[in-house]
């Protein structure tokens, strides 16, 4: 079985756990309105007020994320991976915005629709997310309380919006090597050994 | 910019129904054009980088009413370059079905047999031995055995496996006898082109005949289009996947008044998740190998219909499926090594749809059906049981906001549960049915037991959107067989129309 045609075809570039949370996002009007009150200048894009942990590092060339949804996925990051992992994206070890920053940078078609996403979570409040300040402003059991409140609802709106943030999260952390020391996994077995004996070429 | 390009038999897609079918038309002394909207990769090129290697290789679609997921390979090979090598012959029930259900008398084992045969010897379908159970394996088989439950090391087509656990992301020791190392070589070899990098857009029909594909070149690095493609021909396979298949039929604007979209069938798929005392290292080894079959409905067994298998406990697939986030999500990934890890396999009783909206992604509708969802937490459930028989101190559901299971009695905590696709962590399938199908009238299918198109000339469906229902097993062999079979057939009616030209001369 192979997908030549028409298949997703958009969607080539991207890991599958990712994916497809964020094509539905595409679809639904409450992302289009924040998209519109964003393109409207309503909504801020840059990093003021913004933790200064979350903001991207000098020298970070971003290509899809603004500052400020830089920030906001880097907030989502931390509280999904854990307080361990949190740490680690802290001190700056791993860096999944930038990742995931690089991921959707591949795939024009998806890029709007996380962006969207990111911006209705910092920037939406009760009742579409359970707040009345940016995401990034809230305490770690605040932002926890708002994930919570994205996973367990009624609404498959709400769901969507964290199974696709959530998804794209671990994904791009896990995908890190410096990851895995944290949960013991050594890497790929050998891979990189059997990639360089199969393309080594002996001398005559 | 175009190019044109004039063949004999134009292939649609590489993987396991496309790849087969070039290589025995290419036997058959056919000149064959294999178009394939992904990139060539080589073997040196499979990292074993969980991130890279899914992004270079895969690509997925959603169920719109549902949210289910979907996945499929996207490179020459197509998924049997990211399956986990699991062979099945076609269940004799399946066929069986196939015959009485949906007409397709001619489908005997016996049409199958020589076609399964040489599938299965190509690929090197062969018994999982001991050295290649790993401990992710032995745990269910463990938890099998004490709960008396029958199972089975699954066939796997590799040789000489090196078990480095990357199965799914492109076998980087070449031991994988993907259809990228087996079926597309040997078409190569025998004169047949193969064009990465090009998607298909519509089939142009004239006079009640196929004449050309219509396809675009594609970037290698953006996927944007870069130039137009056209081959003409006087047979096209279509081999697009079970998304990609029905929507290019239906962008050329084919098949009204049959099945033509409709039908759809998944192998309903999620994972349950279980911590062991002792390390279990279900990263390395081979991705899957082993099945619990006591619920299986296919293969002479009288269950519910679905199997458990054991799948690989990579990091990043790890912690996308399971459930929730944060401390306890963490505290569950830092016992990474002692993680097992298993599927559902579920043979589903739902029917899905594909439609096509412009030429964006097939519009897919699945909606499971309540029976399938019900057998869905009774295999969560069982494969829960298994585990905790087996010694796993906790085992972790695909349901969010539910805890991890340390006794049966906890297992009650599901049936509290609403148990519907959004309410899980992710359920997904890998393996689609359908959409193009055969059938013994219009109704029943868009082409005939030959997979010919009803109303088409020289037009034929190859991959498993042939296939009218699900089967029960992992189906790459079924496939593979099914796209030989009708690969033998039309080569046998080119002879026979050539004998007769050279008769009239």
């Amino acid at each position: 079985m192979t997908l030549p045609t028409g298949f997703s075809r958009d969607a080539v570039g991207l890991p599958r756990e990712a994916v497809e949370p964020f094509a539905r996002l595409d679809r639904r009007g409450f992302l289009r309105f924040a998209g519109a009150l964003a393109a409207a200048g309503v909504l801020p894009s840059g990093c003021r007020g913004v933790p200064s942990e979350l903001n991207p590092p000098g020298g970070v060339d971003l290509q899809v994320l603004s500052p400020r949804s830089y920030a906001t996925f880097q907030a989502v990051a931390m509280r999904c991976v854990g307080p361990r992992g949190a740490g680690a994206i802290r001190a700056r070890r791993i860096d999944p915005a930038s990742a995931a920053d690089a991921l959707v940078a591949r795939l024009p078609a998806l890029a709007g629709p996380l962006v969207q996403a990111l911006w209705v979570l910092e920037w939406g409040v009760a009742p579409l997310v359970a707040k009345w300040r940016p995401f990034t402003a809230l305490d770690g059991a605040g932002q926890d309380r708002v994930l919570e409140d994205l996973m367990r609802s009624r609404l498959d709106l709400k769901r969507d919006l964290f199974k696709g943030l959530k998804s794209l999260s671990m994904l791009s952390f896990y995908s890190d090597p410096a990851s895995r020391a944290q949960v013991g996994y050594p890497g790929a077995l050998d891979a990189s050994g059997i990639v360089a004996a199969m393309t080594y070429e002996p001398g005559v | 910019m175009s190019e044109s390009l004039r063949c004999d038999a134009v292939v649609v897609g590489s993987g396991a129904g496309g790849a087969p079918v070039a290589m025995a038309l290419a036997e058959a002394g056919l000149d064959v054009v294999v178009l394939e909207a992904g990139a060539r990769f080589e073997t040196r090129d499979f990292s074993g980088e969980e991130g890279e290697m899914i992004a270079r290789l895969m690509t997925a679609n959603t169920a719109r009413d549902s949210g289910m997921e979907v996945y499929a390979g996207a490179c020459v090979g197509g998924s049997t370059v990211v399956n986990d090598a699991l062979c099945w012959r076609p269940p004799p029930e399946i066929l069986e079905s196939w015959r009485r259900d949906f007409g397709l008398v001619g489908l005997s084992d016996a049409a199958f047999a020589p076609h399964v045969d040489r599938a299965w010897r190509t690929v090197n379908a062969s018994p999982t031995d001991r050295e290649h159970l790993n401990r992710n394996a032995h745990q269910l088989e463990v938890g099998a055995a004490r709960l008396g439950w029958s199972a089975e090391a699954m066939h796997r087509n590799v040789r000489g496996c090196a078990n480095l656990g990357l199965c799914n992301l492109g076998c980087p020791s070449g031991a994988k006898r993907s259809a990228l190392v087996t079926w597309v070589p040997d078409a190569e070899a025998r004169g047949a082109r193969v064009v990465p990098l090009a998607r298909a857009d519509r089939i142009e029909v004239a006079d009640g005949g196929v004449r050309a594909v219509q396809a675009t070149r594609l970037d290698p690095r953006t996927r944007q289009p870069v130039a137009a493609l056209r081959v003409e021909a006087d047979v096209v396979c279509v081999a697009a996947g079970v998304l990609g298949t029905p929507a290019l039929l239906l962008r050329s604007g084919l098949g009204a008044g049959t099945a033509l979209g409709r039908g759809i069938q998944f192998h309903s798929s999620v994972y349950v998740t279980a911590r062991f005392r002792e390390p279990v290292l279900g990263f390395y080894g081979p991705t899957m190998a082993y099945a619990v079959t006591e619920w299986s409905d296919v293969n002479g067994h009288r269950g519910s219909g679905f199997m458990l298998e054991n799948v690989t406990v990579a990091p990043s697939v790890t912690a996308s499926s399971l459930p929730g986030f944060g401390a306890e999500h963490e505290r569950v990934m830092e016992a990474l090594p002692y993680l097992a890890r298993a599927v559902v396999v579920l043979r589903d009783r739902t029917r899905g749809s594909i439609a096509i909206e412009g030429d964006g992604p097939p519009a897919l509708s699945y909606q499971p059906v309540a029976e399938d969802l019900t057998r869905i937490r009774e295999a969560v459930k069982q494969l829960a049981r298994l585990y905790l028989a087996a010694g796993a101190s906790e085992v972790y559901l695909p349901v969010n906001g539910v805890a991890a299971v340390r006794s049966e009695a906890d297992l009650a905590a599901l049936d509290a549960v609403e148990f519907e696709p959004r309410a899980l962590s992710l359920l997904y399938a890998v393996h689609l049915f359908g959409g193009a199908a055969m059938g013994g009238s219009r109704e029943q299918g868009f082409c005939d037991e030959s997979g010919r198109a009803f109303d088409v000339a020289g037009l034929y469906v190859t991959d498993a959107a042939a296939l009218p229902s699900n089967t029960g097993a992992n189906p790459q062999i079924t496939i593979m067989a099914n796209a030989l079979r009708i690969a033998a057939g039309i080569a046998a009616a080119r002879g026979a129309r050539r004998s007769e030209e050279e008769g009239a001369r």
